[in-house]
């Protein structure tokens, strides 16, 4: 039967359309009860409800009550279309999850497309407002599943916490019930009652605070659209957690600061907020105060401070007048103990700093404290201090080295869970060997001095490489990465996980995967063992390391030796050893440095970070001894030729599909970027030049030389900084693109293909790459530009948090290498602010504060014999003069004052600073 | 419309049909007097008027191409302002119409026997009342139920249908909707007894596995809509057969 | 007496309706289709049939059928009329309907319709422009009435009139505001309203034949053969509201009222089957 929905939409240019869509009703949808979907016999009992029952429930308990329904005993529920089209029009992420168990055939969930089928469509009676529309379309259903269920004596159960539309349904003879009352009379679930997202009611009130109410969303778009309140996201500083920074769209707009917390109104980091300006009069500055939630919790930006801030020049200032977008998901943390454990309110603080403390109801208290547990926020009522949320799930003990990288992981977003069973129904079996039509297809490389060179103990060998020379004096060299394209095949779920995981994920002491461990170790990885399918660039060039010519193919190398950094040394270093893949060593070796003079020459640069290596000990799994990377000839050399491959690729697909190749770019940062850097080296009588990227790698040389007055490990300092004021290197879609230059490498072009073993963007360049070389066929979604910028933003997402994830693992190891122990260790300033130095030791490649506000004890001392000079880089403390890059001598101590934040402490030592030293 | 999701996990699309339904399709033959043969199709929400006149003596302006071996087919293609959503400024003699009329020509260039008429002229006319999507198909399924009401002789009928493909899975029958959402689309004109492709036009891009699946999915709706096509013009001729012998 | 003429598109046909042929039937007092010199034609009217317009219709005076549809749209209105709505009609004759019109820009035929409603519209107040009028000098409706003929079988005018009046009864416009503080339209969707009229009129068309005889509701073959034409438009309440003559034979005085009277009573008929189909 057709019907008609007719709609009246306003276009962006003003114009009026009326939209007529078809609709049409079917008899013959499926309603779930034949036993396939939905379980014959629902088990779940519930005491209001004396006899069997199917859930169904309506928009907001969807919307609010996820978790709920995300448990194992929440089966039997049917979600209607209606209930479906209007989570997906409201919440993107909760749709998604909505989507995944109605998607998962174990948990009965089943989709009944209600709006199509004739015996629940409802014709919109004139006036009626969409919501109560809908909600007679989830009556109507419900009583449909009533009648069918009549002759089984079921029942089927509407859960709403609307109370208009709880009356209606009970005026219809239908069961309806509040999620709270069906959740409080489960049978054998009690723990489901904290999984309960509170109702807005149910509030503690703070005397203390009142909160400006927030704008309405009309409101918001009109004062927007206007002028009066700008929009951007709410970013929190790390140092200060009543303080963030708004960047409203647009271009050339100035980033807006947001102080204390009545200006920031409830807003939460990463909320899509208005702001109203405020006068100009009330202009502040950042403040350089390091605000630490974890040692003054619950402090505020102190009134003189503030005021002080206010005398200066300020910038743009804002107040939060309104949120457009909440940005709320599931946070680590730990229960504070306050009060007694048989209270049901308690506070939660979570893990990142940058968010605020929960208020959460819970009956396990006492089994909670001590135990790291995951809390969502439900909602941030005007008279209440803290938001309101609810209980997730427990982790395990605080501490214990699984469950921190278990926070760590979760934090960051990372994807750890052993791979699903269809994943691995996509892998060959652990015996496959090369089969004979892929020999006959492939070039047959396996008479070459193919070796590869690792780091120790690495078991995913992504590249190999090989130099030979040829009787007219030309040189052949061929990089060979391993071809993981071969295994995963587009489209499969094996593909699918491993686009979404985006990278592996280097912990100190875990690897968090991107594909199964039979690829990544075993089948793809280019070990010594055997024949091993490969993705080779071969070039020809002159011994002056000029490309005479390049080619790619598909082929079977037989690597000769799988050798760490140290060996490839020690076999180039060794006069006695002269066999091919030593020859070809040393060849490697030379064009290498010739490439790398000729790059920096161009402008590449190459910076530092203090990079640390911990030694586990087997048994306990903890960190006996850090250990700096040293860099050796052999890095540089493999480095170099990785580099040259993946310009070269990048030059054969921009050629071949120019508006849909993957390629990687990394933005020239404003000058500005740098003023923190330049300051810095002033101090010491260096000027950095900082107007093109070869010159800041010249000056950066030019530090290196020896001076008076100039420590040698400045330069090293000064690089480290120079890092910090670039720009992430971000993947793209040619298409989508102008810019293609990566300002660090100073290259015209360039892309990711030598490990595809971890990293999916390099399985996309093998892709278009075989593709162009007519070795492999395409397939629909090779050439989609739009899909392909997509997946570039997941995977820039990905490389961020697992960026952020190795650091904090890095920063968990120091601390529990330093529990117990107490050392002194020389380091560096490498910040001076107002309140505070941070200081680097490259020992341990360690970085923290120390804090000149206090005393060795922690506990405060006042700021009044502190002089800061801010454009010297300078403080003086109780008359000592602390200057960047000053070589000063602190005590590296564990605190496991807070438990969650557990940290090192770093106590001045030498210069001696009276009252503050530790003695 | 951003999110609009084509076919939902339970294998409906946008307006409940199954992906290989056409939709509601409504004809009659000989609606209008003063043309030789006229038809009236409803696709859906596409409406579409026919009209032939023919054959007949070539018009003054088209004597130059007279043929002394077959008629001349002329066709004219009309969208009227108030058909879509948007009010359309010029009904004919845009870019559009005129490769629309242009494609639907070659169309009956090759069905009509052409032969049997030779020097004259065929007027096809056709008028979209409201526009919903495969307009071609609807016009060219009226020319043809309006050709055999006017008695001019053809091969076999014409039938068109449109698929397009969305998450992998041929959608038959293209909405207006469901044409701007950016999916590639295939129309096809079949001629279902003899089983060959008169004419098929592509927009957008299909990869080459797929193109054999969307394609064996046009000539199915191709061959639904001649079977409602010829219980339509069956009914017409018992209608007015009865008529006949009453009166 | 049967022969076959050739008439000026170029087509043959069978011409059994000669002059001569026709002067017998009028001198019995009736017509070749049966109908007695001043009798109408039965009228069909439906409305609402093309969703995406805003208003439509159609109506067939005998075989005579038009289609009208209503777009309407936002725009600046005229600098000589600020506060003023428009209504554009626009009436389309293409071959589609008769072999007699030629495909190309619209035929004088055409442009003369259009140009009768245009001035029906003007002259009588049809609808309160001032309705239309959504903030003075900034925003009105411009309604765009396209008419298109589908079947030519005589009396384009009538069929015309009697299509757009049912067409506007049919448009339902959303309420429209504009925000001062950001200058932006807001369009309350929900809400809409029907346009209203201030007068409903209907028109009667006269051929004269052989300079005596008056028929009334003319078909395309009686078009032909006659010379003469005087259009009456009457209103709800029965006065003549617009006359129009354009040319031609002369006419008596008393084949005047004659029409006017006829044209009278037409126009009550017409109207209850506006009310009947509008409700």
């Amino acid at each position: 039967m057709l019907k008609s929905k007719v709609l009246m939409v306003k276009t962006r240019s003003g114009k009026i359309l009326k939209i007529v869509r078809e609709h049409y009703l079917r008899d013959d949808i499926d309603n779930g009860l034949n036993g396939v979907d939905l379980d014959d016999h629902p088990m779940l009992e519930n005491d209001l409800i004396s006899s069997e029952h199917y859930i169904i429930p309506d928009t907001n308990v969807v919307l609010k009550q996820m978790d709920v329904l995300e448990h194992s005993c929440m089966r039997n529920v049917i979600i209607l279309q209606t209930v479906m089209r209007e989570t997906k029009h409201r919440s993107a992420p909760i749709y998604k999850r909505l989507r995944t168990i109605t998607q998962n055939k174990d948990k009965k969930f089943h989709v009944f497309t209600n709006e199509h089928s004739i015996d629940t469509w409802c014709e919109r009676r004139p006036k009626e407002s969409s919501n109560d529309y809908n909600d007679r379309f989830i009556r109507v259903a419900t009583q449909f599943y009533n009648e069918c269920l009549s002759e089984r004596n079921q029942k089927a159960v509407l859960l709403t916490n609307d109370k208009a539309n709880c009356d209606l349904a009970k005026k219809e003879g239908l069961l309806a019930v509040t999620v709270e009352d069906y959740v409080r009379n489960i049978v054998g679930f009690p723990e489901l009652l904290d999984k309960l997202a509170k109702a807005d009611e149910a509030m503690e009130v703070d005397k203390s605070i009142s909160y400006p109410e927030h704008l309405k969303l009309s409101q918001l778009q009109t004062g927007i659209k206007s002028g009066r309140f700008k929009q951007g996201k709410l970013n929190i500083s790390r140092q200060n957690y009543l303080e963030g920074k708004v960047l409203p769209q647009g271009e050339g707009s100035k980033e807006i600061l947001i102080q204390g917390r009545m200006h920031l109104n409830r807003a939460v980091n990463e909320d899509i907020v208005a702001v109203e300006m405020l006068p100009e009069n009330q202009w502040s500055l950042p403040s350089d105060v390091i605000l630490d939630v974890s040692v003054q919790p619950g402090a505020e930006i102190s009134e003189s401070h503030a005021e002080d801030l206010k005398k200066k020049h300020g910038i743009p200032t804002g107040k939060v007048v309104g949120i457009i977008k909440r940005s709320w998901r599931s946070y680590c943390g730990i229960l504070e103990s306050f009060g007694s454990p048989d209270m049901t309110r308690h506070l939660f603080t979570p893990a990142e700093r940058r968010i605020p403390r929960i208020r959460i109801e819970t009956r396990q208290a006492k089994l909670l404290i001590g135990q790291r547990i995951v809390v969502a926020i439900d909602s941030w009522p005007r008279f209440s201090k803290y938001p309101q949320g609810h209980f997730v799930k427990a982790l395990g003990e605080i501490g214990d080295k699984d469950t921190e990288n278990k926070v760590l992981l979760l934090e960051h977003d990372v994807a750890h869970e052993p791979f699903s069973q269809a994943v691995l129904n996509c892998l060959p079996s652990a015996n496959w060997s090369i089969p004979d039509e892929e020999l006959r297809k492939r070039e047959d490389l396996r008479g070459l001095p193919i070796c590869s060179v690792d780091p120790p103990g690495c078991t995913d060998i992504d590249d190999c490489l090989h130099l030979r020379e040829w009787t007219d004096g030309n040189l052949e060299v061929g990089v060979h990465i391993a071809d993981v394209t071969h295994f995963i095949r587009p489209g499969t779920a094996l593909d699918i996980e491993a686009r979404s995981r985006g990278t592996t994920v280097y912990l100190c002491d875990k690897r968090i995967d991107m594909v199964p461990e039979l690829l990544s170790s075993n089948l793809c990885s280019l070990r010594d063992d055997g024949d091993r399918l490969a993705f080779s660039c071969i070039w020809v060039m002159n011994h002056n390391a000029e490309i005479i010519s390049t080619r790619f193919c598909k082929s079977v190398i037989r690597s000769k030796a799988s050798m760490t950094y140290a060996q490839a040394q020690m076999l180039i270093d060794d006069a006695t050893q002269n066999d091919d893949v030593t020859i070809g060593l040393r060849g490697l070796n030379k064009l290498a440095k010739i490439l790398k003079a000729r790059r920096t020459l161009n402008g590449a640069l190459s910076l530092s970070s203090p990079e640390v290596r911990f030694h586990v000990d087997s048994e306990t799994h903890d960190p006996i001894d850090l250990e700096t990377k040293k860099l050796r000839d052999t890095n540089s050399m493999v480095e170099e030729f990785m580099l040259l491959a993946n310009c070269s690729v990048a030059e054969k697909i921009q050629k071949e599909f120019s508006d849909c190749a993957v390629l990687r770019r990394h933005p020239e940062p404003p000058k500005s970027n740098f003023d923190v850097l330049v300051n810095a080296a002033r101090t010491r009588g260096l000027e950095l030049s900082i107007n093109t990227s070869r010159e800041l790698a010249l000056s950066l040389d030019e530090a290196e030389k020896p001076a008076e007055n100039v420590h040698p490990y400045i330069s090293v300092l000064l690089r480290i900084l120079a890092t910090r004021c670039m720009y992430q290197a971000v993947y793209f879609c040619s298409g989508l693109e102008s810019d293609f230059r990566h300002y660090g490498l100073a290259a015209p072009i360039y892309t990711h293909f030598t490990s595809p073993i971890r990293r999916y963007s390099d399985i996309m360049v093998h892709r278009l790459l075989a593709a162009s070389i007519g070795a492999d066929s395409t397939f629909s979604d090779l050439l989609n530009k739009q899909e392909i910028q997509q997946i570039c933003n997941n995977l820039n997402f990905r490389h961020r948090m697992a960026q952020y994830a190795q650091r904090a693992s890095v920063a968990l190891h120091t601390q529990m290498f330093f529990r117990g122990k107490m050392v002194d260790e020389q380091g560096f300033i490498i910040v001076v602010r107002k309140n505070a130095v941070q200081v680097l030791i490259p020992k341990y490649g360690l970085e923290g504060t120390v804090f000149l506000d206090r005393d060795h004890q922690g506990n405060a001392v006042g700021t009044s014999n502190l002089e800061y000079n801010e454009d010297a880089c300078e403080i003086v403390a109780n008359g000592v003069l602390l200057k960047v890059f000053d070589e000063v001598t602190v005590q590296i101590s564990h605190d496991a004052s807070n438990i969650q934040h557990q940290r090192i402490n770093l106590h001045l030592m030498k210069p001696k600073i009276e009252g503050i030293s530790a003695p | 419309m951003a999110g609009l999701e084509l076919i939902s996990d339970q294998g409906y699309r946008i307006d409940g049909r199954k992906p290989t339904e056409l939709r509601q399709i409504r004809c009659r033959l000989g609606v209008f007097t003063q043309a030789d043969g006229s038809s009236y199709v409803e696709q859906g929400n596409t409406k579409v008027l026919a009209s032939i006149y023919g054959p007949h003596e070539p018009s003054s302006n088209m004597r130059s191409k007279i043929s002394h071996d077959k008629c001349i087919i002329n066709c004219e293609y009309s969208q009227a302002s108030f058909s879509s959503a948007e009010r359309k400024h010029r009904p004919r003699g845009d870019r559009k119409s005129l490769d629309m009329a242009a494609h639907i020509k070659q169309t009956f260039e090759s069905c009509i026997h052409t032969t049997l008429y030779p020097r004259s002229q065929i007027d096809i006319f056709l008028q979209i009342l409201q526009s919903d999507g495969s307009n071609y198909c609807a016009c060219v399924n009226a020319a043809t139920l309006a050709i055999v009401d006017a008695g001019i002789a053809m091969k076999d009928y014409v039938c068109a249908c449109s698929a397009s493909l969305a998450k992998g899975t041929t959608l038959v029958d293209i909405n207006h909707v469901e044409e701007s959402a950016g999916c590639a689309e295939l129309s096809a004109a079949v001629m279902p007894k003899l089983n060959k492709i008169v004419y098929s036009e592509l927009n957008g891009r299909l990869h080459e596995d797929e193109i054999g699946k969307v394609l064996d999915s046009v000539v199915l709706g191709c061959n639904d809509m001649f079977a409602v096509m010829e219980r339509t013009v069956r009914e017409h001729v018992e209608e007015t057969v009865s008529n006949f012998t009453h009166s | 007496m049967r022969t076959v003429i050739k008439s000026s598109t170029g087509q043959l046909r069978l011409n059994d309706k000669s002059d001569d042929f026709y002067k017998l039937h009028l001198k019995e007092g009736i017509r070749p289709d049966g109908r007695m010199l001043m009798e109408m034609r039965p009228m069909v009217l439906n409305v609402g049939s093309i969703s995406t317009a805003s208003g439509s219709s159609l109506v067939k005076v005998g075989n005579t059928t038009v289609v009208c549809g209503i777009k309407a749209e936002l725009t600046e209105p005229n600098a000589s009329h600020p506060g003023k709505g428009i209504v554009v009609p626009n009436v389309e004759l293409s071959p589609l309907c008769s072999p007699k019109f030629k495909p190309g820009p619209p035929c004088d035929q055409a442009q003369v319709v259009t140009k009768f409603l245009d001035n029906l519209i003007q002259s009588t107040n049809l609808i309160c422009l001032d309705d239309l009028c959504v903030e003075n000098d900034k925003l009105v409706w411009i309604l765009y009435c396209d008419l298109i003929c589908i079947d030519y079988d005589g009396n384009i005018v009538d069929a015309s009139v009697i299509s757009l009046m049912a067409a506007l009864q049919n448009v339902k416009l959303p309420e429209v505001k504009i925000n001062e503080e950001c200058e932006s339209v807001e369009v309350n969707l929900k809400c809409t309203a029907t346009l209203k009229l201030c007068s409903c009129p209907v028109s009667t068309t006269f051929r004269v034949f052989d300079r005596s005889n008056i028929i009334a509701d003319p078909t395309s073959m009686e078009e032909e053969l006659t010379e003469g034409q005087l259009t009456i438009v009457t209103d709800q309440q029965g006065r003549i509201i617009y006359m129009e003559r354009p040319g031609g034979v002369t006419l008596q005085e008393e084949h005047v009222e004659k029409c006017m009277k006829r044209a009278v009573i037409r126009g009550a008929e017409v109207q209850t089957l506006y009310m009947e189909v509008t409700g």
